[in-house]
């Protein structure tokens, strides 16, 4: 894999995430694009490539503005996104060799997988850092368990996002330097 | 070689070990960590400037005046700053009424409401979307300060920014949101035969989780949709006081509690849909350099 456009892909995407998704959300649920660039990643780069990969995403995502402690403090962590998103694609890497690539539903599927695994785990770190001391309101002030219900709808909202982003995605293929077989990925 | 360094996974478990330590570290030994976000935001502002341009575009915010020809916008942000500065006014005196004994009377005269307005673009939002810190393309190198207030059409409070601020960039915290708890609000009746301005109306704001506000109020009060509610909290700097948190939106009374009313009280503009906002900075000041200590001391 190329890295010099996967990094421009990946600030491209976090770009978009912080600022243009919003203009999809229904009530408080926003498609991303992040998990569909990981995803697609995912899919196609080798093994160790793409746990940098993921990581690297989720790394970006952790420094976004971040939640807000006592005092008005930011609570900036390097950690939860970056671990959701490794999780994820360890998850998904034994999934890629069964799925069937060319087909357009794939990367939305995993895409929905991808991202309530990721959110698993962020909520987890989340959940135990609420337990400190100086925690800051975490999940606007919901309960985990409605952040995770609400996650797993915004996973949905990203997989649906995925059924045009990843066909944009599968046609750029060439120049992300992947080295895998052509046909695995197909034209869709 | 270099490739089966990259392709070796010994790196990568000690980077995630590396990542699961910082997850949990306390946060005093993250300090570091905002700086970092403050420089990965750069590159990716000018992006997501242009995304908050095509997001506006394609979907505006709700806004009671688009649409209105520009005189009447410029007539009703006037009424609005007209109207903040005359309860900023009425509830500074009757502050002042109940501190008369007090020797601060003198300095409350002094400390005014000045400030100088420094216009901000959203540049980022955080990754779980319309909810928490925003930040802004404003920092220290422009004179913002932990704990200034942002306003949209100029007298309409949105937020105040966060204690880290960068040179560049600051964080913003939307005025609704849990993090910045309860406010102290005040409802202003309109003036009466014989009685020409009103007691304020004291009410305590508490953040809900849908971005409104839920307050309790006495059932004589004479209340009604549509009503503003104005920001009236010593917490808060002297230049947001008399700013509208929002209007009522419901006025319904209390089943546990008949003698009380429940009030929900909605943000006119929610910080998420704007795209610039004004960040009301507190003007520097010679000599007494008492700059943060006011909002620190608000806040203790």
């Amino acid at each position: 894999m190329r890295w010099g456009v996967f990094l421009i892909a990946a600030l491209l995407f976090v770009a978009l995430d912080i600022s243009f998704m919003s203009v999809f959300a229904i009530g408080s649920i926003t498609p991303q694009l992040t998990p569909i660039l990981a995803t697609f990643v995912a899919l196609a780069a080798p093994r160790v490539t793409v746990m940098w990969a993921c990581l690297l995403l989720g790394l970006l995502l952790d420094l976004c503005p971040p939640p807000i402690g006592e005092g008005l403090n930011a609570f900036q962590i390097a950690g939860p996104r970056a671990l959701g998103y490794f999780f994820a694609a360890n998850l998904l890497l034994p999934l890629r060799t069964m799925v069937f690539r060319r087909n357009p539903l794939t990367l939305a599927v995993l895409t929905v997988l991808f991202a309530v695994a990721a959110s698993l785990v962020v909520v987890m770190i989340w959940t135990i850092r609420s337990s400190y001391p100086d925690a800051p309101v975490v999940f606007g002030g919901r309960t985990s368990l409605s952040e995770l219900g609400r996650s797993a709808l915004q996973a949905l909202a990203s997989g649906a996002a995925a059924i045009p982003v990843g066909w944009f995605l599968v046609r750029t293929v060439p120049i992300w330097g992947f080295q895998t077989h052509g046909q695995r990925l197909g034209k869709w | 070689m270099a490739r089966a360094a990259v392709q070796s996974i010994r790196p990568v478990v000690i980077t995630v070990g590396l990542l699961l330590v910082l997850s949990f570290l306390p946060r005093r030994a993250l300090w570091w960590v905002g700086d970092i976000a403050a420089i990965v935001s750069l590159p990716m502002a000018p992006i997501a400037d242009l995304g908050n341009d095509v997001r506006i575009w394609l979907r505006p915010g709700s806004d009671p005046l688009r649409g209105a020809p520009e005189e009447i916008e410029l007539l009703v942000a006037e009424r609005d700053r007209l109207r903040e500065l005359w309860s900023a006014e009425r509830l500074r005196v009757d502050q002042l009424l109940t501190q008369l004994e007090d020797f601060r009377l003198a300095e409350q005269f002094d400390r005014g409401s000045s400030f100088d307005p420094i216009r901000a673009d959203v540049i980022g939002r955080g990754p779980e979307g319309l909810r928490g810190a925003v930040r802004i393309n404003v920092g220290s190198r422009s004179g913002v300060k932990p704990g200034d207030v942002a306003v949209f059409r100029g007298a309409h409070l949105v937020g105040r920014v966060a204690q880290e601020v960068g040179a560049l960039t600051s964080l913003l915290v939307p005025s609704n949101d849990p993090s910045v708890g309860r406010l102290h609000a005040a409802l202003m009746p309109d003036p009466e035969p014989g009685n020409a301005s009103p007691a304020p109306l004291r009410l305590l704001l508490t953040p809900a989780l849908d971005g409104s506000f839920a307050a309790d109020c006495d059932r004589s009060w004479r209340v009604a949709p549509g009503d503003s509610v104005v920001l009236d909290d010593p917490a808060w700097p002297e230049s947001s006081r008399g700013m509208i948190v929002g209007e009522i939106a419901e006025v319904e009374p209390r089943d546990d509690q008949p003698l009380r009313l429940r009030l929900r009280v909605v943000p006119v503009y929610a910080l998420h849909e704007l795209r610039t906002i004004v960040i009301k900075v507190e003007p520097r000041r010679t000599g007494d350099g008492d700059g943060d200590a006011n909002w620190e001391e608000g806040d203790s």
